[in-house]
């Protein structure tokens, strides 16, 4: 019996020391952010107030959003947020009328404002500076990208990947000479990143200026570096589109919901056609069977009657193939230039130039109509953005993720005498929502609000 | 069949090494000799202090588990093989323990946690709902050397754990995960006539790396599949979602502990207070480069107290054995910048037995026991607190009969019940999540729910099996059946049910 009251005075004492309440003082707290808005220098004199404009910051471990808008001075608290990382997005819509009576110019079309910030650590109070500005805002814009493909099992995996242009304007345009290309960059999840190699900007994408032979100023912001350049062909005036049209860029122009003969004379064939999509009707297809520096895929089949569009650098690249996952980002830019002149380099990680060095060209950003930045769905896999924010703030995805069949594509803005017109602020993030099902129909079932 | 001859002699050393020519086997049969064998292995203290020059087992155990009355991160279906070794030898002034074990499980239908050594009171881990089979392998090896110092009194003793273990399934996300770990446990002791007692420090390392992987591109990086959906669970309902991913840990333990042990013919008291820090950090592997950043970090301080007393009269002996047990932990999340994470449970058990000495050929034991347990997690930002306390009272019986040819046999039988004591779970509606839905509220339920349980045991000994050589065939079995179901959430998406079964059969050699 005294063994068991030693026992219970010793159990006592270790419950009571383990009872005692100490006060969490490294508990996670909500913290408090202000963020203060400022226009860039170039628009720093015109007197724009801040009152409209909206502030949404993006928890990067939860996806959680937080929404406020700006007072007049410019400043935007967000109260009580839980602590971690996140993407900052503000967005300042003038109208044109506005705009045009500050600054002189003559915008036909309300002219938005964007700026951003990417995984910013907010651990504690405190106060950010956040600058808008403004992009270019396109006449022809990109209205829909399926990038997700459609079942690895049961579908057409990358093959049915498609692309569509769309005439935003209220003038007819001309796709001829019309270039796009998909922009390289580091396809890491930022938190991967290693920062300490010295060849990354702070957001964890490629600090180009980084890159061999690098002699270009804002190597950063001024260009984008493309993986793949096409360009739609026509002699200037061959392929009008009309305001509120479209035109589909197939990766190849076959319909993937019935069997087709491989390049290899091998029939290709999915399990579940509902999956994938025909893009037998498409405008244009990529097609790069006929490329001396690559063994193309036995599915880049060449439809005689789709125009294929002009290879200005495949790159290796066996066919449009854009990256399932959303680690892309594609552009159309539009220049009297020969873009193959055009310097090339490689990404930073590469510090030594063989003939076997993979390298990009070097896309002035003042050329570019108009880029769509992706994005992984899965936020612990989200990359560094890779487009700058003049040409697109902040990136869109779709839901479902990767083989999903659903694309994203731009909103409706309003409909003008029956013209669509999509909505386009230069930030795909609130610009894009997605189709369940990729739609390359251009009718009316491929349009979102 | 070289190697394979060199193969089994090395695993059966410490068995073959220690064996000894008296037979030990009623040490390991009857219960109270079993915990005291048990309690004297953790400490070279309790190692000298007991008058067991030499003992030895070998032991191939198949077990097999299945029931629905389990939480949401336990298997429907497990199967282990087993094969153990473990042995005490005096040499000299040396007196030595060592053990090995393999174990290769297998688990069925097991979900929400690719955890490679299952651990409640770990925050950081990937999950994911799609049900699967494991593959689980571990090896265990450990043992305690103690030697006599010059002057009679004064002895140093090591304790050495080192643990390795492999978890892998085979269907998407596919997790693979290899522990390991290796503990060195340096002692002190002092013994003077009947009494001991020892100092130790414990200091120790284990790294951890966790991969999730796909062979279904389809289910890779995207949310058309939820139940593919690979989360890495960071704390109690705080969460991230990713895919194919890779994560890395490391751990240092330091402890130290105090050991007093009381030896004279009639009575034995053995104490031992160990107290063990585990400081664990948690990296991402960074893409093309040697270097990890660390996320989190998580410390979990273990406090553990307990007796074991003994007291042999002339008609009977009598055993007293009671643990404490406070654990208490937190994380630090570099994201967060703090704490979000608090974990703490205690443990008081209390023993007793009592065995009566027969000169006939059958003889009893009965005893009593209580556990109360509680258990407290909390996660900050998830705003999703648990706290429950459950007492589990449970009576034994074991007969054990002497046959004319020194066969033995035991028979065991003890029915407890498990009775919730008080219990809390908070959430706010808002905050309800993956997490919530599919881990937390199943666990709540099976820990508030009142459980009948019955543990038998029948053992045979025989020298029939192998000539000249004590053996034994073993069945134990744990049946647990809920009386009352626990606190049942709208949402959730498991619910503990029917009844769980645990059988494992045994056959063991005596040296």
């Amino acid at each position: 019996m005294k063994y068991l009251s030693k026992f219970m005075i010793v159990a006592t004492l270790i419950l009571g020391l383990a009872s005692c309440k100490k006060d969490n003082n490294d508990d996670v707290q909500p913290v408090s952010l202000s963020i203060k808005l400022a226009f860039d220098a170039e628009n720093a004199g015109f007197g724009f107030t801040y009152e409209k404009t909206t502030v949404k910051i993006t928890n990067l471990t939860t996806n959680q959003t937080y929404n406020a808008t700006a007072a007049a001075d410019g400043t935007v608290t967000f109260a009580s947020i839980a602590p971690g990382n996140y993407d900052l997005a503000a967005t300042l819509a003038i109208t044109a009328a506005d705009f045009n009576a500050k600054t002189g110019a003559n915008a036909q079309e309300d002219v938005t404002y964007n700026g951003t910030l990417t995984r910013q650590s907010i651990i504690a109070n405190g106060d950010i500076n956040l600058v808008l500005k403004t992009g270019r805002v396109g006449d022809f814009v990109i209205k829909q990208i399926y990038y997700a493909g459609s079942s690895a099992a049961n579908g057409a995996i990358f093959r049915d990947q498609f692309f569509e242009i769309y005439n935003n304007s209220n003038a007819t345009l001309y796709a001829d000479s019309l270039y796009f290309a998909q922009v390289i960059g580091n396809n890491t999840a930022a938190t991967r990143v290693d920062l300490t190699r010295g060849i990354f900007q702070t957001s964890g994408q490629y600090d180009w200026g980084k890159s061999v032979n690098m002699t270009s100023a804002n190597p950063n912001s001024a260009f984008i570096y493309a993986k793949t350049v096409f360009m739609i062909p026509g002699t200037g005036k061959q392929y009008p589109v009309e305001p509120g049209k479209s035109i589909i860029i197939a990766a190849t122009a076959q319909n993937h919901q019935s069997p087709f003969v491989g390049a290899d004379g091998k029939a290709i064939t999915v399990k579940d056609p509902s999956l994938t999509v025909d893009l037998s009707k498409a405008d244009f297809e990529v097609y790069l069977g006929d490329q001396t520096n690559i063994n193309p895929l036995a599915s880049d089949v060449n439809n005689p009657n789709v125009p294929n569009v002009t290879v200005i650098d495949n790159n290796t690249n066996r066919d449009l193939i854009l990256d399932n996952l959303g680690r892309d980002g594609l552009v159309l830019f539009k220049t009297t230039a020969d873009p193959k002149t055009w310097p090339k380099f490689a990404t930073p990680d590469d510090t030594e130039i063989t003939i076997d060095t993979k390298q990009y060209i070097q896309v002035p950003i003042q050329y570019i109509i108009d880029g769509v930045s992706l994005q992984q769905t899965v936020v612990a896999s989200r990359i560094p953005k890779r487009l700058p924010d003049v040409l697109d703030a902040s990136e869109t995805y779709i839901p479902a993720g990767s083989y999903s069949s659903q694309s994203v594509v731009r909103k409706t803005n309003r409909t003008v005498g029956g013209r669509v017109v999509l909505k386009d602020t230069n930030n795909s993030g609130s610009d894009f929502g997605y189709l369940p099902k990729a739609d390359p129909s251009k009718a009316a079932t491929s349009f979102i609000n | 069949m070289k190697y394979i001859q060199l193969l089994i002699l090395t695993l059966l050393f410490p068995a073959v090494v220690f064996a000894q020519k008296t037979t030990a086997d009623s040490l390991y049969l009857y219960n109270q000799d079993f915990r005291t064998i048990n309690y004297i292995i953790q400490s070279g203290t309790g190692l000298l202090s007991s008058d067991i020059s030499k003992l030895s087992t070998v032991s191939l155990n198949y077990q097999q588990a299945n029931g629905h009355f389990r939480t949401a991160q336990q298997a429907e279906k497990s199967k282990t093989i087993d094969l153990a070794t473990s042995g005490i030898t005096t040499l000299g002034r040396f007196k030595l323990y060592g053990t090995f074990n393999f174990n290769r499980s297998w688990q069925d239908s097991l979900a929400w946690t690719m955890q490679g050594l299952p651990n409640i009171a770990e925050p950081y881990y990937y999950a994911a709902g799609k049900a699967g089979k494991y593959h689980r392998l571990r090896y265990t090896m450990g043992g305690l050397v103690t030697y006599q110092l010059p002057g009679e009194n004064f002895y140093i003793a090591s304790g050495l754990d080192y643990q390795y273990n492999d978890a892998s399934r085979s269907v998407d996300p596919r997790p693979s995960i290899q522990t390991f770990h290796l503990l060195v446990s340096p002692e002190l002791i002092y013994k003077k006539e009947k009494h001991s007692i020892g100092a130790g420090l414990l200091w120790g390392y284990e790294q951890e790396k966790n991969s999730i992987g796909y062979k279904n591109r389809d289910f890779n990086q995207g949310l058309s599949y939820p139940d593919r959906v690979t989360y890495l669970m960071m704390g109690y309902g705080y969460y991230t979602i990713g895919g194919s991913d890779k994560i890395e840990r490391e751990s240092d333990f330091f402890g130290l502990n105090l050991n007093y042990a009381y030896v004279d013919s009639i009575t034995t008291l053995r104490t031992r207070f160990a107290y063990k820090q585990q400081k664990e950090d948690n990296f991402f592997p960074l893409a093309n480069s040697t270097t990890n950043r660390l996320f989190s970090s998580f410390l979990l301080n273990d406090y553990r107290f307990s007796i074991l007393a003994s007291q042999q009269h002339t008609s009977f002996r009598h055993q007293l054995q009671a643990v404490v047990n406070y654990q208490k932990g937190n994380d630090r999340n570099v994201e967060l910048g703090g704490v979000n994470y608090r974990y703490s449970s205690y443990t008081a058990q209390l023993g007793y037995s009592i065995q009566p000495f027969s000169t006939s050929s059958v003889n009893y034991e009965f005893g009593f026991n209580g556990l109360l347990y509680n258990q407290q997690q909390k996660d900050i930002s998830a705003a999703h607190t648990v706290d429950f306390t459950y007492f589990k009272p449970g009576i034994q019986a074991t007969l054990y009969k002497k046959y004319q040819n020194a066969d033995r046999l035991k028979v065991s039988l003890s029915p407890a019940v498990r009775l919730p004591v008080s219990s809390s779970f908070t959430v706010p509606a808002a905050q309800v999540n993956v997490f919530t839905t599919n881990i937390a509220y199943p666990a709540y339920t099976y820990n508030t729910s009142t459980v009948g349980s019955v543990d038998g045991t029948v053992e045979y000994i025989t020298s029939h099996f192998i000539k000249d050589v004590r053996s034994g065939l073993a069945i134990h079995s744990s049946y647990y059946k809920p009386l009352t179901t626990g606190t049942v959430y709208t949402g959730s998406t498991f619910i503990p049910s029917k009844s769980f079964l645990d059988l494992s059969f045994s056959f063991n050699i005596y040296f």
